[in-house]
């Protein structure tokens, strides 16, 4: 069975058709989501998690309906998700924003999530901040604790939206690093990016958007390979 | 013309220091009625009901368009006549408080507003409820912006509950125009009030500062300064 499996699904957000009747399964490896900007790469995301509803169609994660308001929240803590914008909660510290849904959500013990707090915060590299609030760490600081605050969860994927695009180039080589050695682990991830490089080296597939459809889905090299006008003229922009 | 004469005032300190104290007791009763009354107004007047906006609109509209001073002989009066007998201080508890509850529901509700959608979707897309989203996350960073409009409408109200003077709760207001009537001294006594007035708001506008500092702003500046658009009582 498909991690996640996306049925003719369509996406409106009032007259404007996002998603058209995209039908998709994702599986226990690194997906890439590319095209160009609007076409539809984080509403799909946030579709996924059940962050927007959808109008028509289905998506199953892990077997479970995203149509069934009651499955949201098993299928969140299924799907981790980083956002752009770190969105961390600026009124906790650093251990706070990673513990919080632990403690509150899974019933996890304050000292045991918070012994996994320190080594997920380890992992990215940000031990010594743990006490620090959002406002005093930099972008690229802030995304990797994102980062750890999603994986807190144990999440089976990992859901992320253009981590890298707030954050100037020196920062997003440290976040993408982070990412690689989590593949590295064999953590299932679909990122939208623009990371043409990245995406190339570390996901196993390509999913290629346009205008709310999917244009293009193939493993990663023959995306790379391929003789398409709109994809080529695509890798040129962002390249 | 004779000249400044403080004795009276020494003489009568107790009676000014008693109303120093009601006037503390009137405003920390008007705080507390005041918040527990704007926070719900500001859920009803930001919800997609009609059914829980309308009244709570019409709260908000009614002790924000009206003067205070009306307000509380309305209660003062009115109460009677319904047959609920009442005190002054009570009273002036009760009207200052829902006349203070009305502008800090703005004030709530425009820090509610302000808290930024990506904590949201993040809230949600970590497993929370709505009601755990607004728990952990909403309230204690509407609260964060609301926190500093919030006590500058608490000093005025601090300020405004010397109208309670006019339906004789004996505040320190009350108490210096008692005062001044019989011993004709009212240049000592009002600057003598004066300066009861600011020490009050000088302590509370110093607990605000440092509780502000010590459990906001220290942690570092905010995505989302709450706009001075929001009204405040007078
Ligand atoms: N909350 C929303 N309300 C209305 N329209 C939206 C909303 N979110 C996205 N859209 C529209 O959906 C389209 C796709 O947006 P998005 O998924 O963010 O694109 P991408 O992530 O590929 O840049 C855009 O035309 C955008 O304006
Ligand atoms: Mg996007």
């Amino acid at each position: 069975m498909a991690v996640i499996d996306i049925k003719n699904v369509t996406k409106k957000f009032g007259d404007n058709t996002v998603l058209n009747n995209i039908t998709l399964e994702l599986n226990d490896e690194i997906s890439a989501i590319l095209g160009p900007s609007g076409s539809g790469k984080s509403t799909m995301l946030r579709c996924i998690n059940g962050l927007e509803p959808i109008q028509q169609g289905d998506i199953l994660v892990d077997g479970v309906s995203v149509k069934t308001r009651s499955n949201l929240r098993r299928i969140r803590k299924t799907c981790g998700m980083v956002f752009q914008q770190f969105n961390l909660f600026p009124n906790l510290d650093v251990i706070q924003n990673v513990t919080l849904s632990p403690i509150k959500i899974l019933g996890q013990k304050r000292a045991s999530a918070e012994k996994h707090a320190h080594s997920l915060l380890e992992k990215v590299g940000l031990l010594e901040k743990a006490r620090h609030y959002p406002a005093q760490l930099s972008g690229g600081q802030q995304q990797r604790v994102a980062i750890a605050r999603a994986l807190a969860m144990n999440p089976k994927i990992l859901l992320l939206d253009e981590v890298t695009s707030a954050l100037d180039p020196e920062m997003t080589a440290d976040v993408l690093k982070i990412l690689e050695s989590l593949a590295g682990e064999g953590t299932t991830m679909i990122m939208v990016t623009h990371e043409i490089s990245f995406a190339r080296r570390v996901s196993k597939r390509i999913l290629f958007i346009d205008q709310g459809s999917i244009a293009a889905d193939m493993p990663t090299d023959a995306f790379f390979s391929v003789d398409d006008q709109r994809i080529q003229k695509f890798l040129q922009h962002v390249g | 013309m004779s000249s400044l004469y403080f004795g009276d005032v020494f003489k009568n300190a107790d009676v000014l220091l008693r109303g120093l104290g009601i006037t503390f007791l009137i405003s920390v009763g008007s705080l507390v009625l005041g918040l527990i009354i704007a926070l719900p107004v500001a859920f009803m007047r930001n919800s997609r009901s009609g059914l829980l906006r309308f009244p709570s609109s019409l709260y908000v509209e009614f002790f924000r368009n009206t003067p205070l001073l009306a307000q509380l002989f309305f209660f003062f009066y009115g109460l009677p006549e319904l047959g609920i007998n009442t005190n002054a201080i009570v009273v002036a508890i009760i009207a200052i408080g829902l006349n203070t509850g009305a502008y800090n529901s703005e004030v709530i509700r425009a820090g509610l507003l302000s808290v930024d959608k990506g904590l949201i979707d993040a809230s949600y897309a970590l497993g929370m409820s709505p009601l755990q989203s607004t728990v952990y996350v909403v309230l204690p960073n509407a609260f964060r912006v609301a926190f500093k409009p919030l006590s500058s409408t608490f000093i005025n109200m601090v300020l405004g509950t010397s109208t309670a003077a006019s339906v004789t709760a004996n505040e320190l207001m009350n108490s210096a125009v008692v005062l001044a009537g019989n011993v004709f001294r009212p240049f000592e006594i009002y600057s003598t009030i004066f300066v009861g007035y600011c020490l009050l708001t000088f302590t509370l506008s110093f607990i605000a500062k440092f509780a502000d500092y010590h459990l906001i702003s220290k942690h570092g500046k905010m995505k989302n300064a709450l706009k001075s658009s929001v009204g405040v009582s007078g």
